[in-house]
Order: C-alpha cells, then structure tokens, then sequence
C-alpha cells in the first residue's frame, strides 16, 4: 500500500515535470515562429520601405532637374549693364 | 507448449527488431546523404542581398547619377491565348507616348513617334516567334508604363524588377561621371571618370547566406540575422550643379557660333583647386554610351595633348620674375626683328616688332621674341627646372578615370627652349595648364584639381571628407603679385581689351594654338583658341580656362575663347556672390 502511493507520488511528479517541459517548449517554439515571422515581416518591410523611397528620390531628382526648371524659367530676364556702386558720397536716398 | 509460446514470442520481437534496424540502416547509411539533402533543400533557404550601386551628386546635393527601379515585361508564350498583333500595338503605342522611356531629351515629332512604333510594334511581334517560353518583350520599363501595361489586363504578362542607372540631369558632367558599362564577362563595371575611377567605392556588396525555414517559409529562431546596408558608397563632386550648367551651356551656344569643332570650359575654385565646373563639347549620352567612339568618351581635359600657344607664356615670364632675371620694366634688347636661331627664323604672331619693348608690354603684346628674351636670360636649366615645378609634365592626381600623362620633352637645345617659352613645342592637356596657371592665382602655391569632395559610406554611416591637395610654393608671393598685374594689363590691354570688363579686374591671357601636322610642321587652315585667367584679380574666386578648336568664324582667340570667357565669368559673378572691386 505504501509503495503504492509512493509511485503513485512519484508518476504524478513526472506527470506535471513532463508537463510542464511540453508547455515550456510549446511556448518557445510558438515565439520562435512568432520571431521568424517577425522577422520576415520586417525584412518584407524594409525592402518595400528602401524601394518606396528610392522612387521618391527619383521623383524628386526629375522634378528638380535643372532642364526641367529651365523650362518653366521666366525668361524676362535682363542681365545688369551697369552695376550701380553705392558710396558716401552718391546721392542715393537710401543713404540718407 | 508454454516455453514454445515464449520463444515464437521472442523470435518474433527479434525478427521485428531486426528489421527496424535494418530499415534503419537502409534510411541512415545508404538513403542517408540523399535524405539529409532533401530535407535541407525544404527547409533551408538562400537570401541573396544585394545592394545598389553609389550614387554620384553635385556639391550643392543634387542627384546627377542615381538608380531607378525598371520592369522587364515578359510574355507567358506557352499559355498565350488572344491577338498577338492587338497587344503589340497596344504596347508599342504606350512606349512610343513617355519620351523619356525611350530616352531621348528632345520630344519627337508625330511623324518620328509612328514610324518608331511600328519598328517596335514589329520588333514585339517577332517576340512571339521567338524560341524560349517566356521571351522578354521590352526591357527598362519605367514603373508608369508599368502600370499603363498592366490597365490592359492581359494575364499572360509579368514583370520583372530591376535597377539601372539614372541621370536625372540627363548628360550634364558626362566626361566626370563617367559611365556603368560591362566587363567581357557581362558583369557590370563603371568606366571612365568617376564610375571608373572610384569603382570600388561604387559598386555594391552582395551577401548570400542560409537560414533554416520552416514549413511557411518563416524564418526559424535561434539564427542570427542581420540586415545590413550593402548599398556602394555615395560619391559628392566638388562641381556645383549651376555653374556646370552654365558652362555646358555657354559652350555649346559658342561652339555653334564660332563653329568650332570642340571646346572645353573648365572653372577651378582659385584657393582651393576644387572643379566647380568642368564642360566638354561633343559630349556623349552616359545611358548610350556604346553608341559613340572611344575618343568622345575620353575625357579631352585630361587625354587631349596639345601646344597650348601664347597662354604658355605666363608661365615664361612667371619663371623670369621669381629667378629675378626680369621685372615688369625690364627691356627686350633684343626685340627689334625676327630671331635667328640656329637655322629657324622664329617671328612673332603678327609680324611686327617693338625694339626695347617693356616686358609688361612685351607680354600683353604676346611678342613672342619677349619670351625668347626671358629664357636667353634665365638658360634652358632653370627654365626647366620652373617648368617641372609648374606640374609640366606631371601627372594630374585625380579621381578620375583616364591616361593623364604627359611627356616632357626629352631635348631641350636652344630651339626647343625658344619655341616653348612661348608655347610651341611643347604638350599639355587642359587642366595641367589650368594647374599650372592657379599657381599664380593662388599666390605662387601649387594646388592639385580636386573632383571628389566627399565620400560617404551608408553601412557605417561615415563621411569621408577630401582634404586639399597642396604642393609646394613654385614662385614668391611677390613674384605672383607682379606677374596679376601683368595678366591684368594683358587683359586690359592685350588682343582681347575689346571685350574686358569694367565691373571687375581679370588677370588673363589669350592663346592661338597651332596644330601641329602628322606630315611635319603646323596645319595651316586649323588653330586652337584659348583664353586662361582668373578673377577677381584682388582675391582671385575662380580661375578659368576656355578652349575652342578649329573656330570657323576666327581663327583668334581675342575673337572667340575670350568672348565666351567673359559671358561666364559674367555669370560666374552672380553666382559666386563676388562684388565687383572696380
């Protein structure tokens, strides 16, 4: 009778042990999928985050192109031919 | 009975056992290599990373080669079923529309677009025919195309991604940029200028390693993984976009005018050496650069030897002065008439001759007895010597990819030494004078041209500033002070004091090169025109070299090379904030 509580102590010990190393491994390989698909989320993320904003350059680079801009220049514009230098002694009224 | 029962049992459990552990065997030791392959084709993948290519800016940050994104459009030609003649044309038709898919600055006219779009309509169609199952229709599609392709809704399409070049300035800074061709084994490489030169900075790292997959393709845990930046490293020109544009500019409205057959402009920043602008004319398309011969793709700054004429003499009387075996008033004894040497007769350009000319005058004169004057005092020796310090000859150290030697003449009798203190005789390329020339313009200290302004590494996120190259001090201070005024009064009162300009003092000096002939002497009908200087002469910002070869309208640079110096440097003013100091 004693020996058999005894074992009876014993399986059940081994019962939780066992159980509760199928827990813990069940929950570790459900984070290391969760991880891997994390991961991969991520990766999927930063290659599409990278191409996205490569496009936006490209867009940016072609809108600001210097023949771009010059077609849309003001072409009215006359070059100074005489530079105006300001002295005391001009008779400017922004100097006095 | 009873111990019958126990031994059928037990051979039984042995016969049974036996069989696992041969059934093992047969898994583990002879199927076992296979197997363990198979399982790690399933569950082990390869990520291939790759990164782009470095981009090229200009100093003020503006994109000149980047990378785009493009889509090879590919055809399902096994389970094609529809009118193939119906979607070339639809396809031909959206190509023909975006200009810039097929590359060209200019739009097309209408006549142009439909016989194009036929030659790709047919060009599509012989697609159909072709051999493999899936053949590429057409290549770099831009991601716009793309989705005008993909509006038409045939199932049988895919696309492809890819990465190429960008040139958002479409050819601006070509000879600097260089270009991504191929090696013979098709793989790509950069060539020519910065692409060629700074190869190994550009070009992108790949990585390829292995992870264990589970049965969804997820990563597994445990392994490490890194995802690393492997993009090549960014490059920054020392040119500004502006001032590029505006020498590209300005050189090709004066190569239509004086109808030259090529020019140069190059603009160095006076105190530091660093190329604000550096422009060639004909150039070349760097996206179809396999269109155009080896000799448009060189850069003609660096490859391109010639004689550069009167301009040679700054560097004469430069020598003279510091030697101190002339000053500004120093008179030409020996001025009155052509000069005998030898068996040669040398004259000067217009055949006339000032007896007891100053050598200020002498030089703003271009009196080509002058020079001969300066080196009959100075002697071959040192005058050599001057000339080696001056970078003749010298190999230009610089980022860019091309053959920049020089050769120094070999022989230096009293012929050779009398024709090239005026510039005959001798070779240089364009930017060695300029070099050579900024010395004075940097008060008397050498400075190498400088391209590269910076480097940046994405991975490390480090930024690699150039330094400036200084060399040594070729002449004094004071005797680059004496030899600006010279430049100035050469300016003012030289060949090209017609066009100088009243807002701001340029030291500078004109040169009418000739060309010499493979079948001995000099070309007659043909003349290399220049026009080298810098300014403001007082703090000098910019030193400038302008180059026009074989101009029809005139054969003298006062005439062609200077005019087009001034329009710049004009424009140079305003960009570079400089006041005027007169």
């Amino acid at each position: 009778m004693k020996m058999t509580k005894k074992l009876s102590i014993y399986y059940s010990l081994l019962g939780v042990a066992v159980l509760a190393q199928m827990l813990a491994t069940v929950f570790t390989l459900s984070q290391n999928i969760g991880y891997g698909q994390k991961i991969s989320f991520l990766e999927k993320q930063r290659i599409s985050l990278e191409a996205e904003k490569n496009q936006l350059q490209t867009t940016l680079a072609k809108n600001l192109a210097i023949n771009k801009l010059a077609e849309t220049e003001n072409t009215g514009y006359v070059a100074i031919a005489d530079v105006l230098v300001l002295s005391r002694d001009s008779a400017s009224l922004a100097l006095k | 009975m009873n111990h019958l029962r126990k031994n059928i049992f037990f051979a039984s459990f042995y016969l049974f056992l036996g069989i696992i552990v041969l059934r093992l065997f047969y898994w583990q030791i002879i199927k076992g290599q296979a197997l363990k392959e198979q399982s790690e084709s399933q569950t082990l993948r390869r990520l291939e990373n790759k990164g782009l290519r470095g981009q090229i800016y200009t100093s003020d940050h503006y994109l000149l080669v980047g990378n785009q994104k493009v889509y090879d459009l590919k055809l399902d030609k096994k389970n094609f079923k529809g009118d193939e003649a119906y979607l070339a044309h639809k396809i031909s038709q959206i190509i023909v529309e975006d200009h810039s898919q097929l590359r060209e600055t200019a739009e097309l006219s209408s006549v142009d677009k439909e016989s194009l779009r036929q030659e790709l309509e047919k060009e599509i169609l012989s697609k159909f025919q072709s051999k493999g199952n899936w053949p590429k229709l057409i290549d770099k599609l831009s991601a716009e195309n793309k989705a005008k392709i993909e509006k038409l809704g045939n199932e049988y399409l895919y696309f492809d991604e890819n990465y190429e070049r960008f040139y958002p300035e479409a050819s601006m800074a070509a000879h600097l940029t260089g270009f991504l061709g191929r090696d013979e084994n098709a793989n790509e490489v950069g060539r020519y200028g910065i692409e060629g030169a700074l190869e190994d900075e550009l070009k992108p790292r790949q990585e390829n390693s292995l992870f264990k997959m589970d049965a969804l393709g997820y990563l597994l845990a445990g392994q490490k993984y890194e995802g690393k930046n492997l993009n090549g490293r960014d490059i920054t020109l020392t040119i500004r976009r502006d001032i590029q544009n505006l020498a590209e500019q300005h050189l090709t409205q004066a190569i239509e005018r004086y109808q030259a057959d090529r020019g140069e402009v190059i603009i160095l920043e006076s105190k530091t050496g660093k190329i604000l602008a550096l422009a060639v004319w004909p150039s070349y398309k760097q996206w179809q650069y396999f269109r155009y011969s080896g000799e448009v793709l060189k850069n003609p700054s660096l490859t391109r030897l010639y004689e550069p004429g009167s301009t040679f003499k700054t560097l004469t009387i430069a020598a003279g002065i510091d030697a101190q075996a002339i000053n500004k008033e120093t008179v030409c004894t020996n001025c009155a008439g052509p000069r005998q040497i030898g068996k040669y007769s040398i004259k000067t350009w217009n055949n006339q001759y000032h007896p007891n000319i100053s050598m200020i005058d002498g030089y703003a004169k271009s009196d080509n007895t002058a020079m001969i004057f300066i080196t009959d005092l100075l002697g071959s020796e040192r005058f050599v010597e001057y000339l080696k310090k001056f970078g003749i000859g010298n190999q230009i150290n610089i980022d860019l990819q091309d053959d920049t030697r020089t050769p120094f003449p070999q022989k230096f009798g009293p012929v050779e030494t009398a024709t090239i203190s005026f510039g005959q005789g001798i070779s240089t390329n364009s930017l060695e004078l300029l070099r050579a020339v900024n010395v004075i313009a940097n008060q008397g200290k050498m400075l190498e041209p400088m391209i590269v302004e910076k480097v940046y590494d994405q991975q490390n996120q480090e930024e690699i500033v150039s330094q400036i190259k200084e060399g040594e001090q070729v002449i004094s201070k004071e005797a680059a002070q004496t030899v600006t005024e010279m430049m100035i009064e050469a300016a003012l009162h030289g060949e090209a004091q017609w066009i100088a300009s009243d807002k701001y003092t340029v030291a500078a000096k004109t040169g009418t090169s000739q060309v010499p002939d493979p079948r001995g002497g000099y070309k007659q009908d043909e003349t290399i025109a220049s026009f080298i200087g810098f300014a403001p002469a007082s703090n000098p910002r910019f030193t400038m070299l302008v180059k026009l070869e074989n101009t029809k309208s005139s054969p003298w640079a006062a005439e062609t090379a200077a005019p087009l110096w001034y329009k710049i440097a004009d424009k140079l003013m305003i960009l570079l904030n400089i006041t005027p100091d007169k």
